[in-house]
């Protein structure tokens, strides 16, 4: 039987639900990521690590599988995605990453900040509570620099992280055990 | 009223208003039994159901979530799609306990849903998720693979399979359960529902030792839907056990426990949801005392002691010649210390009972392996004639000796008789990994010695063995892996002391292999040491001292007509010369048969019922076959297909006891005493000119007994078991050190089931390479600290390619057909050949398992 090319999917890595700072609307936002990035080095929510919403990604991407949702972030349509990683070269922020279909749950942050600061800033942000590192039941899930990462070699995609994450960080792109976005 | 929850099962729209795990929904309230609870936690696997087109486990999903999306499970598969399945892993031998078989169905049925002809790579990661513990995935990727191709249209179904006329020895016989495992409506004991079956579950110890000062269960007595709470004052005899009964039932109030699984009071309620917060609310006030927590404590002057006899449980000293003066004159001598970890069964079904009042007594419906065994210890407990205990079978999700004592059966069975209800009691995971004996720890010290050529001289090696809280099986077990500790070689000095320690880590009895995985690692890796030191092969000096026909054991028996070592080292020779610098090889040899004297009995009877032969013989399957093995053997002896021949299943009400299913014996032991009745059967069937309408009526039965000599026994050449399998495995590491191939080479005698015994071997080898690479069980204190999914059990990702290889002899044993059993043996010698395989690749001798820098332990390390 012959082997076949094992497809990767992108994800995103922030749901994007920080309260934007004052005066800087998405309407204002010129320019591609880069050049944002390069104008608000704070970032343009609140949160330093999270999606800036300029949509280079978008613009990269040949099977117009991403979109910037209604939360000013990048999100992608796994079903067109083919696993090009032209939208992962493009991020300033380094926050799309490749991963294969079977690893669906994924933790939608990235932030470094201590958990009370999160907790202000965004409605999404993973807080470091470590509730996904105990209920893990192969000890696949960790939280490092103050987020939630997961170990592929040992996941198992059970989704338990995500359904105990009292944050709703830990996502599933499948849609079944978090609601996907566009069902929000 | 609150939120609703709606989402469509196999075609219906549900509606609930409980939120709850999805897993308890399909179960308790659709009694959708296919969906199997294996751990709830979500690390096994066997509770995987379709939702929208994905493979998700319904423990993990909650109804909430569920909403609006759409389920499948095994039940509300096409009939085409059931069909396929069916055949499949029938007939490529998928199935053998069948408890993860309706999980890996939807996970292959959601995988050939999106990729109609998916590639072996893409079946393993679709499987990642699921948990196989007896075949080692390999029949059942190829099941899935045929199921994708029956589906596309490129293979068909051959009914005539399952149909079974052709059902003799050495056929592909098609297995009995396939068809109930693989939809699911099989019953385990946790499927079993009866009018009025109430829940009991037991309160359990916090602390591994420690003095239970008060027991307070008021508050749960109050809550309503509590029927009654049980102590140790309620059990008749209050001490259990499978050979020694020193197992409390329940730790009184003033004892001291012996390990965390140790039971405290027994609750009983009308449901699992009131049983599991009446158990919240008892009050247990502990005197928290120093835990034993290894043999060097237990055997300390001022240890606490575990059980009033002192700490030291069991011990045997094995000898023959003189060791000490053949290896003072031997050429050669290497000692080593070895030592290896317990290790956790992980049967996907845990314990589980449904006990009820009964005639003058009580029936108990369980999942164990041998039901006079658990007739006998429920009948201790009670103080009652074993004739009032009656037990049975029900279909068991794996065993691999773990479920020889009683664990929920007896505690079943006294609540029962207090509430006079149905009772069902069922573990938790975590309950079970606590609760039954493991295999045990051992340290030991062996020393091995040999001559110019190569040739063995001398044994001398002592064993310690961690037995923990109780004895369950020690006694054998430690002596089984004393006598096998020798190796299936020839050379007559040894010097073999073996102890078992109590100590208040989790009991330790009984595991595939019987102790002897943990003797023959040590020897076989000391015999490597040697081959060094003569300058010949690894393979060289097994084969210059293996075992032939005719030639004299160790342990002073000759060994059999069907001997067959050497046919098994030549079988591997050319693999393991192939691959010089990264393979490795070992040995084994494996008892067939309890032996050493004592009254092992194998039992049977026929009877000629409505135009069918009914087979009676409660011989437990716990997933290995046996079942379907002692039906071949009635077709082989009378000719008749498997649609004339009915096993009756072990039942102590109606089938005469034919013994645990342990020591790799039914196929044998068992087997034998089917062959003889049938024999008998068969001897009228000819006569009534092949009519078996003719025979209505009539009763059959055999016992088979071949008298054995006991340990010691002072005869010049004594016979310790009936027979002895033997086996050849290597070991092939690719460039990453990851074990790429394995070659296991059996002389199991007369193969009974082609089909069945490679996947006794795959499933044996992999357990083996767990043992080797993976698998370790770590306590704090006497706290077992593993849940299921950090065991360390290999994944369908994991496994290299197995190649089960069996040699068949012309000379054959006069018993059931020549068959020897193949049960333990599979997973004994490939621990040490993966330490040889790495021996040979950077020189480092692993003396301890897990074994650490390998590719698997950096794999771990790297991930903090």
């Amino acid at each position: 039987m012959t082997q076949r090319r094992r497809k990767r999917i992108a994800v995103v890595q922030c749901a994007g639900r920080c309260r934007t700072k004052h005066g800087v609307l998405r309407e204002e936002l010129h320019g591609n990521c880069g050049r944002i990035a390069e104008e608000y080095p704070e970032g343009t929510p609140e949160c330093r690590w999270g999606c800036l919403g300029g949509g280079s990604c978008a613009e990269v991407c040949r099977m117009g599988a991403v979109r910037i949702s209604q939360y000013g972030t990048a999100e992608i349509d796994q079903s067109r995605c083919v696993g090009c990683g032209l939208c992962v070269k493009v991020c300033p922020r380094h926050l799309i990453r490749l991963t294969f279909p079977e690893y669906n749950i994924y933790p939608a942050c990235v932030n470094e900040e201590p958990g009370a600061q999160t907790r202000k800033k965004c409605d999404t942000g993973c807080i470091a509570c470590g509730i996904c590192e105990k209920n893990c039941p192969v000890n696949a899930i960790k939280i490092e620099e103050n987020h939630a990462v997961i170990d592929e070699e040992k996941c198992i995609a059970c989704g338990m992280c995500a359904v105990k994450c009292p944050r709703g960080t830990i996502r599933d792109f499948n849609g079944i055990f978090t609601v996907r976005e566009e069902q929000v | 009223m609150g939120e609703k929850y709606c989402f469509t099962v196999n075609g219906v729209l549900r509606t609930t208003d409980v939120d709850k795990p999805l897993l308890r929904y399909l179960r308790d309230d659709l009694h959708l039994h296919s969906v199997k609870d294996g751990c709830s936690e979500g690390a096994c696997g066997t509770c995987t159901i379709i939702v929208d087109g994905k493979a998700v486990k319904s423990c993990v999903l909650t109804t909430k979530r569920a909403t609006g999306h759409t389920i499948i499970t095994t039940e509300g598969l096409s009939e085409k799609e059931k069909e396929a399945f069916v055949y499949a892993f029938g007939s490529k031998g998928s199935v053998q306990c069948g408890f993860c078989i309706p999980g890996m169905v939807m996970a292959g049925k959601a995988l050939i849903d999106r990729i109609p002809d998916p590639t072996e790579e893409e079946i393993k990661t679709a499987l990642k998720g699921n948990i196989c513990r007896c075949t080692g995935y390999k029949k059942i990727i190829e099941g899935i693979q045929l199921a994708a191709a029956i589906l596309r249209g490129d293979e068909y179904i051959e009914a005539d399979l399952e149909k079974g006329d052709q059902y003799g020895v050495g056929q592909k016989a098609f297995r009995l359960d396939v068809r109930e495992k693989v939809l699911g409506y099989g019953e385990y004991p946790d499927d079993v529902e009866m009018d009025g079956m109430v829940y009991a579950s037991a309160v359990r110890s916090k602390y591994p030792r420690a003095r239970i000062l008060d027991i307070d269960y008021s508050k749960a007595l109050e809550m309503p839907g509590v029927l009654t709470v049980l102590t140790a004052d309620d059990v008749p005899n209050n001490k259990v056990g499978h050979l020694q009964q020193d197992w409390d039932v329940m730790i009184s109030k003033g004892s001291i426990t012996r390990c965390v699984g140790d039971a405290i009071c027994l609750v009983v309620a009308e449901t699992r949801e009131i049983l599991e917060k009446a158990k919240k609310v008892v009050k247990i006030e502990y005197e928290e005392l120093r835990p034993v927590t290894s043999v060097w404590e237990a055997m300390e002057e001022d240890a606490p002691r575990v059980h009033s006899g002192g700490n030291l449980c069991q011990k045997r000293h094995v000898t023959r010649g003189d060791a000490k003066k053949a290896l003072a004159e031997s050429k050669y001598v290497v000692t080593q210390k070895y030592s290896t970890p317990f290790t956790e069964h992980a049967f996907l079904e845990p314990e589980c009972a449904v006990a009820y009042p009964y005639k003058d007594g009580v029936k108990v419906l369980s999942s164990d392996q041998g039901v006079y065994d658990t007739r006998h210890e429920i009948s201790i407990m009670l103080g009652w004639d074993p004739e009032r205990v009656i037990v049975e079978n029900k279909l068991v999700g794996g065993g691999f000796g773990g479920k020889e004592d009683v664990s929920a059966q007896h505690i079943a069975a006294l609540a029962a008789l207090k509430v006079n209800r149905p009772v069902k009691v069922v573990f938790s995971r975590q309950e079970s990994i606590n609760f039954h004996p493991k295999r045990h720890a051992m340290e030991g010290t062996f020393t091995l010695g040999c001559d110019e050529n190569g040739i063995f001289t001398g044994l001398d090696c002592e064993i310690y063995f961690d037995t923990g809280a109780y004895a369950s099986l020690c006694g054998p077990v430690l002596e089984r892996a004393c006598t096998h500790s020798v190796g299936p070689y020839c050379y007559q000095n040894t010097d073999i002391r073996g102890f078992g320690y109590y100590t208040n880590n989790p009991p330790a009895g009984a595991f595939r292999g019987f102790g002897v995985c943990q003797s023959e690692f040590a020897l076989e890796s000391n015999i490597n040491l040697l081959a060094e030191k003569v300058g010949i092969s690894p393979w060289e000096i097994r084969y210059r001292n293996a075992i032939e026909p005719g030639k004299v054991l160790p342990n002073g028996q000759i060994a059999d007509c069907s001997t067959a070592l050497k046919e098994t080292l030549l079988a591997v020779k050319d693999a393991y010369e192939s691959n010089p610098g990264r393979a490795g090889i070992a040995c084994a040899m494996k008892n067939a048969g309890v032996g050493v004297g004592l009254p092992d009995k194998g039992r049977a009877k026929l009877t000629v019922h409505g135009g069918k032969v009914e087979l009676y013989s409660a011989a437990s399957d716990i997933g290995q076959g046996c079942a379907t093995v002692f039906v071949q053997m009635v077709a082989e002896t009378t000719g008749l297909g498997c649609e004339k021949i009915k096993n009756m299943g072990a039942n102590s009400e109606v089938a005469p006891d034919s013994g645990t299913t342990s020591g790799s014996r039914q196929t044998l032991i068992t087997g034998e005493a089917v062959r003889m009745a049938s024999a008998d059967l068969n001897k009228d069937l000819q006569e009534a000119g092949g009519d078996l309408e003719k025979l209505e009526g009539k009763e059959y039965f055999a016992e088979f007994f071949d008298p054995t000599d006991k340990l010691g026994a002072d005869v010049p050449f004594p016979k310790s078991h009936v027979a002895y399998g033997f086996a050849t495995h290597v070991v092939i590491l690719d460039d990453d050190g990851r074990v790429k191939e394995v070659y296991a080479a059996h002389d199991s005698g007369k193969v009974v089931n082609p089909i069945s015994i490679q996947g006794q071997i795959e499933g044996g080898v992999l357990m083996g390479l767990g043992y080797a690479l993976t698998e370790d069980f770590p306590l704090k204190n006497g706290v077992p600290q593993a849940r299921y999914g950090t065991l360390g059990l290999m994944r369908s990702t994991q496994i290299p390619d197995i190649h089960a290889i069996y040699v068949e002899k012309e000379e054959l044993l006069p018993f059931a057909y020549g068959a020897k059993g193949i049960g333990e043996i599979a997973t004994i010698p490939t621990a040490p050949a993966v330490q040889g395989a790495y021996y040979a690749m950077d020189h480092i001798l692993r003396t301890k398992l897990p074994m650490e820098n390998t590719y698997y332990s950096k794999k771990q390390k790297a991930v903090k």
